[in-house]
């Protein structure tokens, strides 16, 4: 899948069932902060299996939706476990650096997608994303 | 509404989610869903009109506890598993308060399973928000109350063998008159639970499904949004009717039920059974009741 | 003879009405004219097993029951087998002459035989039920009270049961009455000394001597003091706090919760609390133990709290209705960590009704959990009490550095900190609902602002702030009350409710031969020290005198102060210390060391 490779190539390191994870997370993800008329034109811009990601069950965009919600499905496929803890119990936690990783990843997510729009596709996709996310992508 | 001690907030003066942040750096992971439940609770506390000082968040102990930490609201992090009793002292001592608890689902449902349990049936005037990831994170991931049977942790190395806490079966035999459940990946119907929750007069439930990023890599986000469907969908839920309800909130696996499961305003929230409430809040003036003629007469009694 | 001070056993099965009939015999000899003591002693069950209760009647205050007893009211065949050898030479044996009892048995041993028909009086009259009251109306007429003022209680006990009832009773009593004065008064060679004047006229004045209990005492104080949240679990011998209190709910707006456990009661009490209100947890060494957690948080939090523990026989479920002094140096050290709390162990009824009120202010102003040790048999016995001995003016109405909303309207948007580090520790509080003063409250280590933070400055300046509460709260931490001469060859140190007995016990080692004086201890933490040690300088020998197995207190002095006693006089099987007890002990151990 073309797209699969280019996230792959952007960020480096990963398998491509975790790029393929990844594309699938920040589909979901960005559907949830645009209304349907914005995903239905997005949509059409995209190869088939990546539109298929995006909800097709939600009218309107989730407002409530920040940068730490929009992150939290990558993060969930970090490995952010480590081996038990023997001074606190439980396992240690790895998750220091989750928050720059998933930006990282989202970044290849952005960079491959913005290969796809056009000017004004693109910024309207920017001016959709919540606080910090715009940046990240802006500096995709 | 007025507070009853001096300044009232300006009804005119309309509320915004910033009236509720604090300066506090949260120490939770990012992507928690516990970052969508503190968001719905400003946005519900903010289309209700009701300002920081006007509510009460009680909280136990754990992650997601730590909400009352990272908002600007009259909060108390109490223990582990007590946050409903506490909750339940502070309504009934100052009913004109909104009081909130948010603790996480060992908290609620485990270690605080027999408050759980009596305050769904004593319906006081509390809004509970439970965040239910089915996992223990603060102590970096020990099996829950609602975790899966099978799910594996340092404690249930062979998969947990319990079966899992349904809180809001639990609730409705109870007999709890507003139970929801909601999902922390949508923080909109979030709030708007939330605010129905408060809105409610009497106890009510809302069960959060809030993935935890970091220790539980199976309830996630996606697996969530994979099974969660709203029970207004098809527009022929009713919320009134107890056995669908019953029936609803059994549904757990590849259908997960989220929205307002069952409520019914016709029983009065309990403070409205305390006679001594019938004066009004007890925390201002305690010696104006018990003057020297009374004192008499108490006296009297034994002579 | 004409006594001026004489003890009533009535003895029976439970379930024969040995209570209701003691605490009537009771206020009819108080409102004869007589100071009063009383005390019962039962099982922890509905049904069946011995129980008794003991009345001592005497003209000046008493503080204490007092053995031999003068006069057995049996209802039972056990009563007599029970009590015989706890009664004077000469004493009388009332008993139902249905009962297979030996009169010449009980002869021999130099009492007096009364067999009566009380049960059937009692069926004659409508049920033999009420075969106690016809006991104690035999009781009165034997003793000379007055037969007026004990058919006055009658009527008003059983005013809640109906005409039919009360005039049933009435009938009762009074017929025993007769039937014993005619039969027996000439016999019995005791009876109150008529000189001993009545000290109030018939009828019940407006403000007489009051007969009252611990419990109720002390929920009088309480209810005066401004308590207006009670949390509790019903536990013996606590149980009649929380009642008393929900019974006045309506009258004085007090918000009362029977919590589905414990550890709710204490938890909602502390929510209370923090809300504003006066709370307060009655409950017993079990329940105490289940609020530990709990407690820490009051203490963390600086949320003002009064829990009480009304001591019984421990460990463990133990002796459910009977007393003990074993929990002093848990409650004193409870819960994890090191937070300032307040210990109080009230010794007398007139302590204990100051310790209601007492305990709430204590708790605002030092703004932290305040523990009020007392016991079952301070809680359950029944004391007179002058009128006065309760006074309105007396009482301290003190919120402590409590803001109000003048005040908070002085402050800017976010200037409030509810944990300021202040000289005194003492930060000023603000109660939730004032747009001024919206703070958080955690259980973590926290900053000024309430926030948890773990900075070793702050850590430390935090602990040193809540300690230091202690300081100022010492200052008002009473030394030990001396009773007796202020010179004496032995000093008998006690603490709570051992101090009745202890108190007269005195006269007992005089008339031994032995010149005494004792030390009470009430306020045990912060413990007065200095005035403790001021107090034990001239003793010469000390006696701890307490009723636990360790010699908790005992140790508690020496640990605060360095004072060795003597020697110790335990008691731990779950009955109260009387005077001749303490008395006769004493006097052994100073023989032995002579």
């Amino acid at each position: 899948m073309d797209i699969i490779r280019r996230v792959q190539e952007r960020a480096q390191g990963l398998t491509e069932t975790e790029a393929a994870d990844l594309v699938r997370n920040v589909m979901y993800s960005l559907s949830q902060v645009m209304d349907r008329p914005d995903r239905e034109r997005l949509a059409k811009r995209l190869p088939a299996e990546l539109a298929q990601h995006l909800r097709s069950d939600v009218e309107f965009a989730d407002p409530l939706v920040d940068e730490q919600l929009f992150v939290g499905p990558v993060v969930n496929d970090l490995a952010t476990e480590g081996l038990y803890d023997q001074t606190l119990g439980g396992l240690d936690v790895l998750a220091v650096s989750a928050g720059d990783e998933a930006t990282r990843r989202l970044q290849a997510v952005f960079a491959a997608l913005k290969d796809l729009l056009d000017e004004k596709e693109r910024e309207r996709l920017a001016s959709l994303l919540p606080g910090d996310v715009a940046d990240w992508y802006q500096n995709a | 509404m007025s507070s009853r001690n001096g300044k009232s907030a300006a009804p005119d003066q309309q509320l915004t989610l910033k009236d509720f942040a604090n300066r506090v750096k949260s120490s939770w992971c990012p992507g928690c869903g516990d970052f969508g439940v503190l968001t719905a609770l400003k946005q519900a506390l903010v289309e209700l009109g009701i300002a920081p000082h006007q509510a009460a968040v009680i909280s136990g102990i754990g992650c997601g506890s730590k909400i009352v930490d990272y908002m600007r609201v009259n909060g108390f992090m109490t223990l582990h598993g007590r946050p409903l009793a506490v909750a339940t002292g502070v309504k009934l001592a100052n009913p004109d308060l909104h009081v909130i608890v948010v603790n996480g689902d060992g908290d609620g449902y485990g270690i605080g399973g027999n408050h759980f349990l009596h305050t769904a049936r004593r319906n006081p005037d509390i809004t509970h928000v439970v965040e239910n990831n089915q996992i223990y994170a603060l102590t970096k991931g020990q099996y829950s109350p609602t975790s899966d049977r099978g799910f594996k942790t340092s404690t249930s190395p062979d998969g947990a063998a319990e079966f899992p806490v349904n809180p809001l079966l639990i609730a409705l035999a109870a007999g709890a008159t507003f139970v929801a459940r909601s999902f922390a990946g949508e923080p909109k119907h979030l709030a708007q639970m939330i605010a129905a929750g408060i809105r409610h007069r009497g106890y009510a439930l809302i069960d959060v499904l809030q993935p935890c990023v970091t220790f539980n890599k199976i309830n996630t986000y996606e697996w969530y949004a994979e099974r969660i469907y709203r029970v207004d969908d098809d527009g022929a839920y009713d919320p009134s009717d107890f056995a669908q309800a019953w029936r609803t909130a059994s549904l757990w696996g590849e259908r997960i039920p989220i929205g307002i499961i069952f409520q019914r305003d016709d029983v009065p929230p309990y403070d409205e059974h305390v006679p001594a409430l019938k004066r009004g809040p007890v925390v201002h003036r305690p010696f104006d009741i018990v003057d020297e003629e009374r004192f008499a007469s108490l006296k009297r009694a034994y002579t | 003879m004409a006594l001026t001070d004489l003890s009533i056993t009535i003895g029976g099965d439970a379930g024969q009405g040995v209570e209701s009939s003691g605490s009537t015999l009771s206020l009819a000899s108080m409102r004869s004219g007589w100071n009063v003591f009383s005390i019962q002693d039962y099982r922890s069950r509905i049904r069946g097993g011995h129980n008794f209760y003991q009345i001592r009647i005497a003209s000046r205050p008493i503080r204490s029951h007092s053995d031999p007893a003068h006069l057995l009211l049996a209802l039972t065949k056990e009563s007599v087998d029970i009590h015989w050898d706890n009664l004077v030479e000469g004493a009388a044996v009332l008993y139902d002459d249905s009962l297979r009892i030996d009169a010449a048995a009980i002869e021999g041993r130099g009492l007096l035989a009364l067999p009566m028909p009380l049960t059937e009086i009692a069926t004659r009259h409508g049920n033999r039920v009420m075969t106690n009251t016809a006991a104690i109306g035999a009781g009165a007429g034997i003793l000379g009270l007055s037969l007026e003022r004990l058919l006055e209680v009658v009527k008003e006990r059983f005013a809640s049961k109906g005409e039919k009832l009360t005039q049933a009773n009435l009938a009762v009593a009074e017929e025993a009455y007769q039937m014993a004065v005619s039969r027996y008064r000439g016999s019995y060679r005791y009876s109150l000394h008529d000189k001993a004047p009545p000290r109030r006229p018939a009828p019940r004045s407006a403000e007489g001597p009051m007969l009252i209990s611990g419990n109720e005492a002390f929920a009088l104080g309480a209810a005066a003091g401004g308590c207006r949240f009670v949390a509790a679990y019903p536990m013996t011998p606590a149980t009649t706090i929380f009642e008393w209190m929900v019974r006045k709910e309506k009258e004085l707006g007090i918000v009362t919760k029977h919590a589905e456990d414990e550890i709710a009661a204490i938890c909602m009490a502390i929510g209370a609390g923090y809300a504003g209100a006066r709370a307060l947890v009655p409950t017993s060494g079990g329940g105490f133990s289940l609020m530990v957690e709990a407690l820490g948080m009051a203490g963390m939090t600086e949320v003002p709290v009064v829990v009480v523990d009304v001591q019984r026989g421990g460990p463990s479920t133990g002796l459910p209705t009977r007393t003990e002094q074993a929990d002093l140096l848990f409650v004193l050290h409870a819960s994890q960590g090191e937070f300032p709390r307040i210990v109080l162990a009230p010794g007398t009824h007139e302590e204990y009704f100051e310790a209601g009120w007492r305990s709430l202010t204590l708790a605002e102003r030092y703004q932290c959990p305040v523990i009020v040790l007392a016991d079952q048999f301070l809680a359950a016995s029944l004391c007179t009490l002058p009128w006065d001995a309760f006074r309105y003016d007396e009482i301290v109405r003190d919120r402590g550095e409590l803001l109000d909303a003048e005040d908070l309207d002085q402050l800017g948007k976010d200037e409030y900190r509810r944990y300021r580090i202040t000289p005194s520790g003492i930060s000023p509080r603000a109660l939730p609902g004032h747009p001024n003063a919206v703070y958080t409250v955690v259980t973590d280590e926290h900053d000024e602002e309430g926030h948890i933070t773990e900075a070793i400055d702050n850590r430390v300046h935090m602990m040193a702030k809540r300690m230091r509460k202690l300081d100022q709260a010492q200052r008002e931490m009473r030394g030990p009350k001396r009773y007796g001469p202020e010179k004496a060859d032995l000093t008998l140190i006690c603490w709570g409710s051992t101090v009745g007995p202890v108190v007269e016990s005195l006269p007992l080692l005089e008339q031994g031969g032995v010149r005494a004086n004792a030390l009470h201890f009430t306020d045990l933490w912060p413990f007065p020290a200095e005035a403790s040690l001021k107090a034990l300088a001239g003793a010469q020998r000390t006696i701890a005198v307490e009723q636990n197995y360790t010699g908790q207190f005992a140790r508690l002095l020496r640990m605060c102060t360095g004072h060795v006693v003597t020697d110790s006089l335990h008691k731990f099987d779950g009955r109260p210390f009387s005077p001749q007890q303490i008395a006769e002990a004493c006097l052994r151990e100073v023989a032995a060391h002579v």
